[in-house]
């Protein structure tokens, strides 16, 4: 294609913006995903503690902002997901504890994720409020039944005592009484492989731009021929799935699986997660859990009033930075790098 | 420039954060390392009030510990975490703090689900966990984990000291109706009280049982049934704004059959609720008006000390802590050490003469074996409360309450020769 005269230059340089763009955001994914391998070398156990919940609830964070991100749609269940397949991990753990464990979170996130089509297919036909409002009545009803079905999911008790003795990861590698790190790298090791995948279909692969082509215009992508509901229902399975991952992955981290799983505080947890961490970058989520995880912790450990201090700090920093820490940490790298005018 | 005022704020913020986990006050000098006692509590959302009774009880006995000179030696410090009634986020407190503070003992907590996580917790980095609260049988039954230790009764137990003081203060009833919350709980206690009453006075029929979602507004389609039914006596587990509104608007009702609440004896919920609990029953493990002489100096103590806070009389829910923390401190100091295995020895079969009374922690499922104090609403005598209140305790013995140990469903307990 050739490009006018007057425009090359300027096109020249948005190419150049660009490229210095996806540079920076790749070795910051670099480095971010590096900083989650190597933790445990890297950090007390106690730390670690904390930081594999933060990394299981970064995960799902990631799942939300996914529909959020690239769908452009506000979900107010999407714990449903998280807390179906943590339900699923510990019944099937319960039920199968001589089959390797991977394929029992696979199977749990794959329930996730057919269970996200089902509902997608009602959910995602609405926008905006209304969306957010389907999404919301989906999470009450799935939270009811898992409040009321106290024979299968144990009510408000929850579900225990579901742990094999020993944890089969493949035939003749077992985890005894895993320990904290040990359950932590477990967590990593599917979170980076499945978040990367993710992350390169959704921003490197035609599906990824069909999806952000429908959130920008759908009635534009519509007319070029994309079956604008099967890519939003699409997308949303693959964040039910995601989901879903850090669901089982939950269960098995905590050793239980109660309501607290499923309910609409986690949903509006994540949310506020995601939004910490910013929406705009595929990996915000997962920064914004860890600075959400840590703050909350230390913050109610000197005092009573910490979801006070915890509010006006996330009001500050959505009316400061409303694109989170990442994008603050964006802004701050483009200054630095970029060289001063005139 | 509002950027800049915002990370001022914040950095002014995260500062005085910091400034007040620097300042905070030491414990008592000693000389000795101290020993650290990890307090789980609702610290916010709404059943902060409930546990702000619990968390003030284990202060007060910390306190008394360390002016008695601490345990040996050791002066007792507390740290506290916030449950937010969540069990993912009791489990990462709990186990952060056992393995940062190399905490003694863990006592806890309101919810049976997050007592089950302090357990767990417990048991796997060998803690003792002594519970003032969640009373699911399980716990200390068929789930039996030998990290707990439980001063609240349990569930059947507190039923079958309100069907006791039913029996005792209302002889003439025959029919009664079950009302409880629809959840495990509520489920729970529903079965206690059956089987409660087949055994105590198998001669009172059940006409009708109800299970409410939590959080009802309006209580009057289920008091239609109930008087519909001819009861005589309502038999309940319901807590909290639901117990409270349960029984105000029972009196605008005009329901005939009185009430008995597992939760009824509690001061918060009847300053809600006036003369119209009038009549009716409670039952917990602790009631003011214990007449012991352990009781009267506590109540005394208790007082000297919080006359001027809104706490000014201690509750069952201040004394389950106190003795809780209480409990903590025997164990470690007949033990002679912190180590887990000695601890849970020590514990196990212990008796002493409680503020509640005198009691015993049975040696094969680790449940305190203690009457139950109940009690009739009274009015006000300007005694204690200016509102009616559960006045006269009387003892439901425990030879009456106690789950027999073949009946706990804990294999520990079923073995020939344990009880």
């Amino acid at each position: 294609m050739t490009i006018p005269g007057r425009l090359g230059p300027a096109l020249s340089v948005l190419k150049a913006e660009r490229g210095r763009r996806d540079l920076g955001g790749a070795l910051a994914t670099l480095a971010l995903l590096a900083a989650v391998a190597a933790a445990p070398w890297l950090v007390p156990v106690a730390a670690l503690n904390d930081l594999g919940q933060a990394v299981l609830l970064g995960l799902f964070a990631i799942g939300f902002n996914i529909v959020f991100k690239y769908s452009g749609l506000l979900s107010f269940g999407h714990a449903a997901f998280f807390g179906v397949a943590a339900y699923a991990e510990a019944l099937l753990l319960r039920a199968f504890p001589a089959v390797p464990v991977p394929l029992l979170i696979l199977g749990a996130a794959a329930g996730a994720g057919l269970l996200g089509l089902l509902l997608g297919h009602v959910c995602v036909r609405r926008t905006g409020a209304y969306f957010s409002m389907t999404t919301l009545a989906v999470g009450a009803f799935l939270y009811t039944i898992a409040f009321k079905w106290h024979a299968v999911t144990g009510g408000t008790d929850g579900l225990d005592e579901f742990m094999p003795a020993a944890l089969v990861l493949l035939p003749g590698w077992r985890l005894t009484n895993p320990s904290i790190t040990e359950i932590y790298e477990l967590s990593a090791a599917f979170l980076i492989p499945f978040t990367l995948a993710t992350w390169l279909i959704l921003e490197h692969t035609p599906f990824g731009n069909a999806v952000q082509l429908v959130r920008q215009n759908e009635e534009r992508a519509a007319f070029l021929g994309y079956d604008t509901h099967r890519v939003k229902l699409t997308n949303y399975g693959l964040a039910a799935f995601v989901a879903g991952i850090a669901g089982a992955l939950w269960a098995i981290s905590n050793g239980f699986v109660s309501t607290d799983s499923i309910d609409l505080t986690l949903s509006t947890t994540v949310i506020i997660m995601a939004f910490i961490g910013g929406t705009a970058w595929f990996w915000g989520p997962l920064l914004g859990s860890a600075i959400y995880i840590f703050g909350s912790d230390r913050l109610s450990a000197v005092t009573q009033h910490w979801q006070l201090w915890m509010g006006l700090a996330f009001i500050a920093l959505v009316l400061a930075f409303p694109r989170g820490i990442a994008g603050l940490a964006s802004l701050l790298a483009s200054r630095l790098v970029r060289p001063r005018d005139g | 420039m509002t950027t800049r005022w915002l990370t001022g704020f914040a950095t002014a913020l995260l500062g005085a954060t910091a400034l007040t986990g620097a300042v905070r006050p030491a414990t008592a000098q000693t000389g000795k390392a101290p020993i650290t006692f990890l307090a789980a509590i609702i610290e916010s959302g709404p059943f902060k009030v409930t546990d702000g009774q619990n968390l003030a009880g284990i202060r007060f006995a910390v306190d008394q510990i360390n002016a008695k000179g601490g345990i040996n030696g050791h002066p007792v410090k507390l740290d506290v975490i916030d449950t937010e009634l969540n069990a993912g986020v009791t489990r990462r407190k709990t186990v952060d703090a056992v393995l940062q503070d190399h905490v003694s003992a863990i006592i806890g907590a309101s919810g049976s689900d997050i007592l089950n996580v302090l357990v767990a917790v417990g048991q796997r980095y060998h803690v003792p966990v002594i519970a003032f609260a969640g009373e699911a049988d399980e716990l200390t039954g068929a789930q039996f984990r030998p990290a707990l230790f439980r001063v609240a009764s349990n569930t059947t137990m507190h039923a079958a000291a309100l069907v006791y003081a039913l029996k005792r203060d209302y002889p003439a009833v025959k029919k009664v109706f079950l009302l409880n919350e629809d959840y495990s709980f509520g489920h729970q206690s529903e079965a206690g009280f059956r089987k409660a009453l087949a055994t105590l006075d198998p001669s009172v029929q059940i006409v009708g049982d109800i299970f409410h979602p939590r959080g009802v507004a309006d209580f009057s389609p289920y008091l239609q049934q109930i008087q519909a039914s001819g009861a005589d006596f309502v038999l309940t587990a319901d807590w909290g704004a639901d117990l409270v509104q349960l029984l105000n608007q029972a009196e605008g009702f005009g329901l005939k059959p009185r009430i008995g609440g597992t939760f009824l004896a509690d001061p918060d919920i009847l300053k809600g609720v006036g003369k119209a609990a009038i009549g009716d029953i409670g039952a917990d493990v602790y009631l003011l008006t214990i007449d012991s002489p352990e009781n009267k100096a506590f109540v005394a103590a208790w007082h000297a000390a919080h006359a001027n806070t809104d706490l000014p009389w201690p509750t069952a829910s201040v004394a389950k802590s106190y003795i809780a923390t209480e409990l903590a401190a025997l164990g470690i100091a007949r033990a002679g050490s912190t180590d887990f295995n000695k601890v849970v020895a020590a514990l196990e079969g212990l008796r002493y003469s409680s503020i509640a009374g005198p009691l015993t922690i049975r040696a094969c499922d680790h449940q305190v074996q203690i009457g139950q104090a109940t009690g009739e609403v009274e009015p006000a005598t300007g005694t204690f409360y200016k509102f009616p209140f559960v006045g006269t305790a009387l003892i439901a013995p425990i030879s009456v309450i106690a789950v027999p140990p073949a009946q706990t469903g804990n294999p520990r307990c079923t073995a020939k020769g344990n009880g």
